[in-house]
């Protein structure tokens, strides 16, 4: 899948592209976790807004990011979720667990917070 | 292997095992290419059929075979051979006739006084450039008078044909003849005549056949000379004729057809009648030919040829130089073609497909062929390709059978390894089959939760997509069945890992239950806290699980990130119950997840589903969907029982699909609760 990324600063910007499924998610999840691993202080901002399907693979990848960041201490922010993700992170209740934002500027003061 | 090999075949040229091989190969060259008969230099006397009726019956008396030399020689022949031995006197003779009655004492003395016939013809061939045949034989004997064979060079006496005797004529013919020449030949073991000694032996004594010592006469030369070399002969020479000699001092003969041209009746010549052309510096050969009378030879082109005629034939091959010859390094050569060949087949056979070595074998041997004969055909070689051809053939037959063992064993190797290949696929479908009863067996029967007043009616239906999935549901009562414990849940994944979680999950989750559980959100919490600590794979579970007073209709229950379940209550429309609870069991190791409670009003149905249901797609990539499973809730009639709604759940669903296959597990648990 393309996965557009944005070095900000200590951190990244990174925009999926489309479905993130079945066949999609480990290449996602993969490039989640590297840049989650680049360096103590490794922000990553996730840039939902072209994302149209997340499947529960897709959550998992989402959720081994979230334990990562906990044992790391790396930073991960979720923002511009489309109807679609939002229902799935409703449902699942992963707005719970996860940080999610309106838009990318709430996003990245959340990081520099 | 192949030196030795060759070693012995050198060794055992002439008597070896294939010789017959060899004969043949000659015979072939000999039947595609006979020789020609251009210059015609001899003519053959034969005492045939014809003579012996005008004349009268063999053996004719010898100064009638005087008659006939003279006859011919009047004609100025370049030499005369004579192809007849006169071993015995002439019984025939007038002197030697002793009459039994008393006759004139005149007449006796007349008689006594006249030359015998063999004195006849001793006196006869005297001046005449003739050469007379001699036999050689087994039997000691003297050799006798022989025209004189300078040798220079190595000896060659022990590489000739060797002789223990000599027949010879009667002393008193034999000495007025200029020449003695040898009549024999051997033929093959298989009674083919390839082969004649110019130059035999008897002791050291150097015997010249017939046809050399023609030569010489006609050359007018007083010896023959013999040139030799370590390995024996190598040619022969008389006057300024040089022969070319295999080294034990034979030729080989190149045959060609019977031809009448070359006769000429003995009657015809006695007669005056015969052409004088035909004898007029000619080689004379005179011989007998009458049927019955000797023995006829086969050749490499014909079963039966007269012995004067063969000769005929070796005097033609020498003048038109048309004989044939094996060369000293023709041995060399045959063991170099074999090599030749061997390496071609050895070095292309293994690289190229089995089905192509023949036509290698075949390439090679029309090769070899082609010098054969074409060293016939050109220059009268004599080469044996049979050798080579037989060692090719070995080691085609040889290479074939390893290439063929060697595909042979490709073959079974590859299928020991489909064998184990479907054998291993089979057993992966077998462990797949055996993990999905095990997932299936673990479900509990809804049918056997019963309430034995009634008041609770329950049904579940679970399909995995891939064999073994993760959806699980679970249903038991409690507290000796005043209260149902419900769930269904769905691990994120598929296929074995995710079924193994499933199992795992739900008996975590029953252990959470017995421990007394009464409160939802504590059950949550703990199981979470369980099976947390157990996923090393990462996987989580959405669950929604509850428990319901049988008694009362109060339902307590927590949504761990499930679907929300659908409420339907009799003449309410049906809805979406989202109820408190938390994020997805796993997803946070510890989670104190939330409770709520609703109080059921009679006859309500409780529809938990997976997202198999929800997002299950047609043919064209639409979900299913809630308001399509809504608007199928309302659509159904008061006083369904579980069982049925379930059915119409599934048989909705699968309409819809039309034909897809579902890409995840669908899970269906329906409960019911009929109230008082």
């Amino acid at each position: 899948m393309k996965i557009e990324t944005e070095i900000l600063g200590a951190g990244l910007i990174l925009k999926p592209v489309g479905r993130i499924d079945q066949t999609t998610a480990p290449a996602f999840q993969e490039r989640l976790l590297a840049a989650l691993d680049s360096g103590q202080d490794a922000a990553v901002a996730l840039d939902l807004s072209e994302v149209d399907f997340l499947s529960s693979i897709g959550l998992r990848a989402l959720m081994i990011a979230h334990k990562q960041c906990q044992t790391s201490g790396a930073k991960l922010v979720l923002f511009a979720l489309t109807p679609v993700v939002r229902e799935v992170f409703a449902i699942s209740r992963f707005d719970t667990v996860l940080r999610c934002f309106e838009d990318r500027g709430a996003a990245l003061s959340s990081l520099t917070a | 292997m192949l030196l030795a090999m060759f070693t012995y075949l050198a060794a055992s040229w002439d008597s070896g095992p294939l010789s017959t091989a060899r004969h043949f190969v000659f015979d072939t060259y000999h039947t595609l290419a006979p020789r020609a008969r251009i210059s015609a230099p001899v003519t053959i006397v034969a005492v045939d059929e014809t003579s012996l009726a005008a004349i009268g019956q063999w053996p004719w008396p010898r100064d009638k075979i005087a008659a006939l030399l003279q006859a011919i020689n009047a004609h100025s022949p370049a030499a005369i051979g004579v192809d007849i031995l006169f071993v015995e006197p002439d019984r025939l003779s007038i002197s030697r006739m002793t009459p039994e009655t008393s006759v004139p004492p005149a007449v006796r003395d007349w008689l006594n006084q006249q030359p015998s016939n063999d004195s006849v013809l001793a006196k006869a061939l005297q001046p005449m450039p003739l050469a007379l045949g001699i036999a050689g034989m087994e039997t000691p004997s003297p050799a006798g008078v022989l025209t004189p064979v300078m040798q220079q060079g190595e000896t060659i006496a022990p590489h000739l044909r060797p002789y223990a005797g000599l027949l010879r004529s009667l002393p008193e013919i034999d000495a007025a003849a200029m020449g003695h020449g040898l009549l024999s030949a051997d033929p093959d073991p298989d009674g083919i005549v390839r082969r004649t000694p110019l130059l035999a032996r008897h002791g050291n004594v150097l015997i010249p056949s017939l046809e050399l010592e023609m030569l010489r006469i006609a050359t007018g030369a007083n010896w023959i000379d013999v040139a030799g070399g370590a390995d024996g002969a190598q040619s022969v020479t008389a006057g300024e004729l040089s022969i070319p000699l295999q080294s034990n001092g034979m030729i080989w003969l190149h045959y060609g057809p019977h031809d009448p041209a070359r006769f000429v009746s003995a009657s015809s010549v006695l007669d005056g009648s015969a052409d004088p052309e035909m004898l007029k510096n000619k080689l004379v050969l005179v011989g007998v030919t009458g049927l019955g009378l000797i023995d006829q030879p086969a050749t490499p082109l014909v079963s039966r040829m007269a012995g004067v005629e063969i000769r005929a034939q070796i005097l033609e091959a020498i003048f038109d130089n048309d004989l044939l010859f094996r060369p000293v390094w023709s041995p060399l050569a045959e063991a170099g073609l074999s090599l030749l060949l061997c390496g071609f087949l050895s070095l292309t056979i293994p690289v190229i497909r089995p089905s192509w070595t023949p036509v290698m074998w075949l390439a090679g041997s029309a090769v070899l062929a082609m010098i054969g004969f074409g060293g016939f055909a050109a220059k009268g070689w004599l080469l044996d390709i049979s050798m080579p051809a037989m060692a090719g053939g070995a080691v085609f037959l040889l290479l074939l059978a390893a290439t063929l063992a060697e595909a042979d064993h490709q073959r079974r190797l590859y299928k020991r390894d489909l064998e184990a290949q479907r054998e291993k696929e089979a057993k992966f479908a077998g462990e797949l089959e055996a993990a999905r009863r095990i997932q299936m067996g673990i479900l509990p029967d809804a049918s056997k939760i019963r309430d034995p007043q009634g008041r609770i009616d329950v049904a579940a239906f679970l399909d995995p997509a891939r064999e073994v999935g993760g959806d699980l549901y679970d249903l038991f009562l409690i507290d000796e069945g005043r209260r149902l414990f419900f769930m269904i849940g769905d691990v994120a994944g598929k296929g074995i890992p995710a079924s193994l979680f499933m199992a795992l999950g739900k008996s975590l989750y029953k252990s959470a239950v017995l421990r007394g559980g009464d409160n939802i959100a504590d059950v949550m919490t703990e199981a979470n806290f369980e099976i947390a600590r157990d996923n090393p794979e990462q996987m989580f579970i959405t669950t929604f699980a509850g428990i319901l007073d049988i008694e009362s209709g109060v339902i307590s229950a927590s949504n761990a990130g499930h679907e929300s379940p659908l409420i339907k209550a009799p003449g309410v429309r049906t809805r979406s119950w989202i109820g408190a609870g938390g994020p997805p069991m796993c997803v946070l190791d510890e989670f104190d997840f939330a409770g709520e409670t609703l109080q059921l009003t009679p006859g309500s149905i409780i529809v938990l589903t997976t997202d198999g249901v929800s997002e299950a797609m047609d043919p064209d990539g639409r979900l299913y969907g809630h308001e399509r499973l809504i608007a199928l809730m309302d659509g159904l009639p008061e006083g369904m029982n579980a069982d049925a709604i379930v059915k119409a759940i599934c048989e909705d669903v699968k309409a819809h699909a039309r034909g897809t296959l579902p890409s995840d597990d669908i899970a269906v648990v329906v409960l019911r609760w009929r109230g008082m």
